[in-house]
Formats: C-alpha cells, sequence, structure tokens
C-alpha cells in the first residue's frame, strides 16, 4: 500500500530512532549512522509503494536503515576484521555504564549489531539472521557473547 | 539472574533508554523529508515550462517498428508467450528521452509491460548496464475501491541497442485486486536513474587461480603501478557485464586484480570492495588489507581498473577472497521527467473456478488458469497462511506430464481476499489440459469443468 508524503514522513519521524540505532549498531559513529538513515530515507521515498502493509512501517524502515548501514560499511576503504576487534575491544579498560546504549556501543560491532535488534527491536533470532544474512547459529553465539559482556558492563544498581 | 530475566530486564531498559540520536538529527532529517517535497515541486515548474516549450508531448501513434536487435530481444523475453502478448501502441517524450510501450502480457492477477527508452539526443544516455526505473503502471480501479491501491512491482533491464541508443525494459505489476478486462492504466514514469551507485555481488574470485611468478605490470604518469591485460587464463565467469582481465602478484609488492566493465560504466567512478583473508592467522588479515587501491585507467582505447591490495607471492597458499562486490557507475545522473501513458490492458484468455476449500481458517475460494500462471483467492485471518506460503506448485496435464511453476507474488491490502500467483515456465496452450495442481501437500483436482474439492497427498510432489 503506498504511503502518502504525509503518511510517509510521519512514518520516518515515529522510526528514525530505531533507524538510527539499527545503522549505529553497524557503524563506527553517529555521522556514519546519520548518512545511512537519510540515505535510508530516500531509498525508502523512491520505494515508498512496495510497502503494502502500514502497520509494517517500522520494520522495513529498519530493514532499509540497516542495509545501507551495511552498504556503507562495505564502501569503506579500509577494512576491519570483526572478530579481531572483538578481541581487542575485550582488553579495554573496564567501565561500568548506566545506560543500556552506552553499553550496547561499547561492544564489538557483530554484538552491537545483534543486541540492538534483539533487545530494541524484538526480533527473534531467525529475523535477524534474515536481515544480517548471517546464519542463526551465530546471531545466537553473537547473542550470547554480547550478553556475557553485557552484564560486566552494566551498573549492577541498573540491572536491579 | 537467568538469560530470560536478563533478556527482560534489558528489553524494559532499551524501551525506557535515552535517545540515542545526536543534537540536530531531527532537524537534518526534516531537511532531508522537505527536500523530496522541494524536488518534486521544482519539477513540476520546470515540467510546466517543457509543456509551454511543447517539449513533452503525449502521442497515439501507430507503432514504429524497434530495431531488429530489439525485436529479437523482446521476443526472447517474451519466449513462448510471444502469442498471448498484447500489441500495444503509445508513447511519450521529455527531457530529450523517449518512452515507448511496445508489448504486453496481462491476466487478472499481474501484467507485464515492455517498455522502449530511446535517448533522442544521441548523447548515449540510457547505455548504463543496470539503470532503474522510477515509475509503475497505475490502473483505473473499481468504484468501490476507494481506498489506495497496494502493489508490487519491478522493472529489469532487456537489453540496449546502441546504434538506435534503445534501452528495452519490462515492468511486472501486481495489484491487491483481480483485473477486469480493458482496464484502463497508465504507465507512469518519473526518472531514469543511470547506475548511480549500483552495487553488484559478482562470482567471487578464486584464490588457488593465482601463480607464484609475477605478472607484467606498468606504471602510470600518475605513478600508480597496475597490472597489463590478458595476462591470466579467465576462468571466471563474470556477471553484470564484469570481467577480469588478469589478476596476480607485481613486483611492486601488491596482489593486483585487472577488471573490464561493460559498456556505459565509468571506471573512474566505480570501484571493486572485497578484502583478502588469511586461512591461518586472522591478524594477518589487517596487513593483507591495509591498503586498498582502485586505479583507472585506458589501454589501448579500453578502459580498465586495477584493484590490488598489499600482497606478494609467499602469501599465496595463505589467502582466500572474501565476497566480491563491484559498484558499477556510469557517472551519469539521474534523467528526471515525467512519462505518462495511457494504456488500455487486454487479458488473455482464462479459465474461472469457484472454490470452497477450508484449509483450517484459511478458504481458497477461486482458482484462476491461464497461460500465463496460476491464480489462488483465499480468504484467511491472516495475510499469510501455510498453504498459500508454498514456494511450489505443480500443475499436472492430462498427459501424465507435470510442471514445476514459480511462486511469484502473494498478499493483498487488510480484510481483503489474498491473492496468490505462480507462473508457468512455459506457456500453457491447453489450459483444458490441465487435471489438477498440488501445492504443497494439498492437491486441487480439476475435472468436468469444476475445480476441487481439494485433499492432502502423503508428501509434496518434488522434481
Amino acid at each position: 500500500m503506498g504511503l502518502t508524503r504525509e503518511g510517509f514522513a510521519g512514518a520516518v519521524t515515529a522510526h528514525s530512532r530505531a533507524m538510527f540505532r539499527a545503522a549505529r549498531s553497524l557503524l563506527d559513529s553517529d555521522a556514519d549512522a546519520e548518512d545511512a538513515v537519510g540515505e535510508a530515507v530516500l531509498l525508502a521515498w523512491k520505494s515508498r509503494e512496495k510497502l503494502r502493509d502500514p502497520g509494517a512501517a517500522r520494520a522495513w524502515l529498519v530493514k532499509i536503515a540497516v542495509n545501507c548501514a551495511r552498504r556503507q560499511r562495505r564502501k569503506a576503504v579500509r577494512t576491519i576484521c570483526f572478530e579481531d576487534l572483538e578481541q581487542v575491544a575485550g582488553a579495554g579498560e573496564e567501565l561500568q555504564y548506566r545506560d543500556l546504549w552506552e553499553a550496547v556501543l561499547a561492544l564489538p560491532p557483530t554484538g552491537r549489531a545483534v543486541v540492538t535488534l534483539f533487545y530494541y527491536e524484538d526480533l527473534t533470532v531467525e529475523q535477524i539472521s534474515r536481515l544480517l544474512k548471517i546464519p542463526a547459529g551465530t546471531v545466537r553465539s553473537r547473542l550470547s557473547r554480547a550478553r556475557a559482556r553485557l552484564r560486566e558492563l552494566l551498573d549492577g544498581e541498573v540491572m536491579a | 539472574m537467568s538469560d530470560q530475566e536478563f533478556d527482560a530486564r534489558l528489553r524494559k531498559l532499551a524501551a525506557a533508554g535515552k535517545d540515542p540520536a545526536p543534537a540536530g538529527f531531527d532537524a537534518r532529517l526534516n531537511e532531508i523529508m522537505e527536500g523530496l517535497t522541494m524536488k518534486k515541486r521544482c519539477l513540476r515548474t520546470i515540467r510546466n515550462v517543457c509543456i509551454a516549450a511543447a517539449l513533452c508531448v503525449l502521442l497515439a501513434i501507430s507503432a514504429l517498428a524497434a530495431s531488429p536487435a530489439l525485436r529479437e530481444a523482446l521476443a526472447g523475453a517474451l519466449g513462448s508467450f510471444a502469442p498471448y502478448a498484447q500489441t500495444i501502441e503509445g508513447e511519450a517524450v521529455d527531457q530529450g528521452i523517449r518512452a515507448r510501450v511496445v508489448s504486453a502480457l496481462t491476466d487478472s492477477s499481474g501484467l507485464a509491460v515492455y517498455v522502449e527508452f530511446t535517448d533522442l539526443t544521441g548523447q548515449e544516455r540510457l547505455a548504463a548496464a543496470s539503470p532503474r526505473m522510477s515509475g509503475f503502471v497505475t490502473i483505473d480501479r473499481p468504484k468501490d475501491e476507494d481506498k489506495p491501491s497496494s502493489f508490487v512491482f519491478g522493472w529489469d533491464r532487456l537489453a540496449y541497442d546502441g546504434e538506435s541508443q534503445t534501452l528495452l525494459c519490462v515492468c511486472r505489476m501486481y495489484y491487491d485486486i483481480l483485473l477486469p478486462d480493458n482496464t484502463a492504466g497508465m504507465v507512469e514514469i518519473d526518472s531514469l536513474e543511470m547506475d548511480d551507485d549500483v552495487i553488484v555481488k559478482v562470482e567471487d574470485l578464486d584464490a588457488k587461480l593465482l601463480m607464484d611468478s609475477y605478472l607484467k605490470t606498468r606504471k602510470l604518469e600518475s605513478g600508480e603501478t597496475v597490472l597489463l591485460p590478458g595476462q591470466t587464463e579467465n576462468r571466471w565467469t563474470n556477471t553484470a557485464g564484469v570481467t577480469l582481465s588478469s589478476m596476480g602478484y607485481g613486483e611492486d609488492g601488491r596482489l593486483h586484480f585487472l577488471f573490464t566493465f561493460p559498456q556505459g560504466v565509468d571506471p573512474t567512478k566505480s570501484f571493486v570492495l572485497f578484502g583478502v583473508s588469511s586461512k591461518t592467522d586472522p591478524a594477518r588479515n589487517i596487513a593483507y588489507n591495509s591498503d586498498m587501491r582502485n586505479v583507472s585507467f585506458t589501454q589501448d582505447g579500453k578502459s580498465y581498473l586495477d584493484y590490488s591490495v598489499v600482497g606478494n607471492p609467499a602469501d599465496r597458499e595463505d589467502i582466500e577472497f572474501e565476497e566480491t562486490y563491484i559498484r558499477l557507475d556510469s557517472g551519469v545522473p539521474a534523467i528526471e521527467g515525467e512519462w505518462r501513458i495511457p494504456i488500455t490492458l487486454k487479458k488473455v484468455e482464462e479459465r474461472v473456478f469457484p472454490m470452497a476449500d477450508d484449509l483450517g481458517g484459511c478458504v481458497l475460494t477461486e482458482l484462476r488458469l491461464s497461460p500465463l500462471r496460476v491464480t489462488v483467492t483465499a480468504q484467511a485471518d491472516k495475510l499469510d497462511n501455510g498453504v498459500m506460503k508454498s514456494e511450489s506448485m505443480w500443475a499436472f496435464f492430462a498427459d501424465g506430464s507435470r510442471v514445476e511453476l514459480e511462486k511469484t507474488v502473494s498478499g493483498g491490502s487488510r480484510d481483503k481476499p489474498t491473492i496468490n500467483r505462480w507462473t508457468f515456465p512455459e506457456a500453457v496452450e491447453d489450459l483444458d489440459q490441465i487435471v489438477g495442481l498440488a501445492t504443497g501437500k494439498w492437491y486441487i483436482p480439476i475435472e468436468d469443468g469444476a475445480a476441487g474439492p481439494g485433499y492432502w497427498l502423503d508428501e509434496a510432489p518434488h522434481g
């Protein structure tokens, strides 16, 4: 079902945080994530007729934002091995966070993406697997590692 | 705290968390959205001028013959469906581009409209490998349908004829209603994007094909070192028109890949995206990928792109290549305009069978057979339901043969029946020869002019 211009703007405004969070979970800076969201809005506008169920606008916009962020990540000239980063991330200064999002940003990129989609977007492992194009088993293992890391990173009072 | 309790707590924290967006995010996002509106307004202003200058004209003409190459391409695209194609005429010209509808294939549940785009300015603006059309076919809806139409669509490039500078494309449309015959429609196109930032996934390169000897290189005036073309056997089956001219180590301490691109792609604006991985030590990946370079150059009138990473023959056994992506860019900005072509869609012959099969809350209400596809209308509590989600459908014929159909598009608007489609691989000339259909394990017999009631098979048919 095609969205009207007003409907489209309303949907983007309502779900812009979800789009930003999903993009940021895959990219290394707020600025990059904002660029990805901007590109996603343009792409979504062009293909708005493809949105057949307005109730699915959030999932549709988040999916486009994720794809834009993945593409932006691939475009980067330098390539960083996530597994390496994961090891480096674990060796950093131990901080305790009172805010979940700050703790999520302290995770390695592989963990950030699955945690964001799992906790913030309430997606299932299978849905995350399809969206990120990685096997469900990998999603589970990344989620498990990220969960363990978040237990360490989050302030005890926050979890009480 | 168990994992389940932890997850529940984190979901609560997520719902109540602070705003992740940076300062000014909303204002910048609003600018983007206002820009969408403004762009449209500007376009209309320009269009009005164009109309006043008689640069945008809509003509109903007798069909001009397509070039022989495109006529052949159209025949190839239609294949066995050609006898069912509607000859259709109509064209619109804007921005120096003529859009002309040349053929259509329509049944109740979908249509394919074949459109030629010709660059009348002689600037070869349509030669890109993967153009994207922003446009679709709207239809006049029945009077009781006051809701916005729901549909999915897609454009495909079929062929480009350089001599006539004409691009042949097809637009496939599926709506949330079944089309009556002689439906009035409008081909509406707003922009032609010529490969601006198209990233294609091509066949992965095989590191086993690397030789341990050095290949010949040359130094460009810019100081960059690139491979000479045609030095290695090309066992790489290209996709998207990209070919691999040479692949190997240069004496500059780098591993090079030399690509050529299809006509219309600008190598200076295109680039290759893939990394090199170590089979034995992930820590080496950073070194392998520390300095990726894309260098475009022209040799003997042909354009090349040399992609290189750090490497020497000693690494040959250790490395493998990641998935290969290539950004193809024609360097040509999108052509924005307004092409509107009214058409009247004539349907192919169909057989319509009322049905009443109840599959546990999903009632199949109608079956339609056309030479193009099978369409099943179903009434269900949810848009997606079990049997109708089946990817596979088999059609069984009176002579004992059978064919597998391809799932096309299912769905519809809320509170309406779903329309489920499967397309025949080849046109079915005699629909009366179809004696049954199976989707998943559900078998629908067709005999004596009636379809159903269906029944469950022990197992779903397979190839």
